[in-house]
């Protein structure tokens, strides 16, 4: 029994010199592709209705007794729910008719204006609009008559 | 038999009073007078154990271009990194849907172009605000609307993508 225990004892003794292992960290190389993603947007910050531009002739010409013609053009880029509407009217009268003064004399013409005398845009449009001019009556001296018309743009919700 | 035994327990117990040896420092002694050298030597981890190599890549959340300006606007993306030797970045810039914007309200839409985004190869070594290599503080990306006509004035909104992939040395 003594024997059995002295050996027990000498193998647990030599168990005991053993030199303990440490584990060995991976290195790990960070490899592959990564993505991110950032956002393009439009600042309408400043913008309250929308943006247009309206371009007209700054002198419509009307041949001795014949009708004259003008064209007008509007560019709008509008917000969501609004309309943007140009209308064009005589200046004095504010309406479609309206009379053409000489400075020589004291004799008018009386014109009418026809055509898209008023035109609604939304959203984003590029148009070009037509107008007419027509005298009524050219029973009158010739001489160099004139006016004025007013082109007027409004924006309003739809 | 008892006098082989007590030899060999003897034995034993001397073999086990040897300590282990770790091998974290080893010393070494002058016995003689004169120049003797020590190697300083950097590991590749931090004082915590993890890897010491980072790279740090930063772009815009947001692009924001006011309505109606067509000029270039900076997409700009800035590189920091420490990489292990021969290791590199390859930092690219692509627009998503090719560049269309769409915004709430209507059908229509928008299209920006990219400009700059090609691949760019980035060294182990870049300095905080790196848009180039050896260039800080540049312009390397840039997002341009060209036209704003026939849409309704509204908020597009459109992706840019940032892709980084790192390449360890061959």
């Amino acid at each position: 029994m003594k024997k059995v225990i002295s050996l027990v004892m000498a193998f647990v003794m030599m168990m005991a010199i053993m030199v303990p292992a440490f584990a060995v960290d991976l290195h790990i190389t960070q490899t592959g592709a990564q993505a991110g993603q950032s956002t393009v947007q439009t600042d309408i910050s400043k913008i309250t209705e929308g943006v247009y531009t309206i371009t007209y002739p700054s002198i419509i010409d009307i041949e001795w007794g014949e009708e004259g013609t003008a064209t007008y053009s509007v560019e709008a880029s509008m917000k969501v729910g609004k309309k943007l509407t140009v209308s064009v009217a005589d200046t004095t009268t504010q309406t479609l008719t309206g009379k053409l003064a000489a400075t020589d004399i004291t004799d008018t013409l009386d014109y009418t204006i026809s055509g898209d005398t008023t035109a609604e845009y939304t959203g984003g449009m590029n148009e070009t609009e037509s107008l007419t001019f027509t005298v009524a009556d050219w029973n009158k001296t010739v001489s160099e008559y004139s006016g004025y018309v007013t082109f007027t743009a409004s924006v309003s919700d739809m | 038999m008892k006098k082989v035994i007590s030899i060999v327990l003897s034995l034993v117990m001397m073999m086990a009073i040897m300590v282990p040896a770790f091998a974290e420092t080893t010393y070494q002694s002058v016995s003689q007078q004169g120049e003797n050298t020590a190697d300083v030597v950097t590991s590749t981890k931090d004082i915590n154990g993890n890897d010491a190599y980072s790279y740090t890549v930063t772009f815009p959340a947001t692009i924001s271009v006011a309505w109606n300006d067509k000029s270039a606007q900076p997409a700009t993306y800035k590189v920091e990194s420490q990489l292990l030797i021969g290791d590199s970045l390859k930092i690219s810039v692509s627009p998503v849907n090719n560049g269309k914007m769409t915004a709430t309200g209507t059908d229509k839409t928008l299209t920006y172009t990219l400009a700059g985004g090609g691949e760019v190869v980035f060294p182990e070594v870049n300095e905080a605000g790196t848009t180039a290599p050896d260039v800080k503080d540049g312009t390397n990306a840039t997002v341009t609307i060209a036209d704003f006509s026939g849409v309704p004035v509204a908020a597009y909104t459109g992706t840019v993508t940032y892709s980084v992939t790192y390449v360890p040395a061959p």
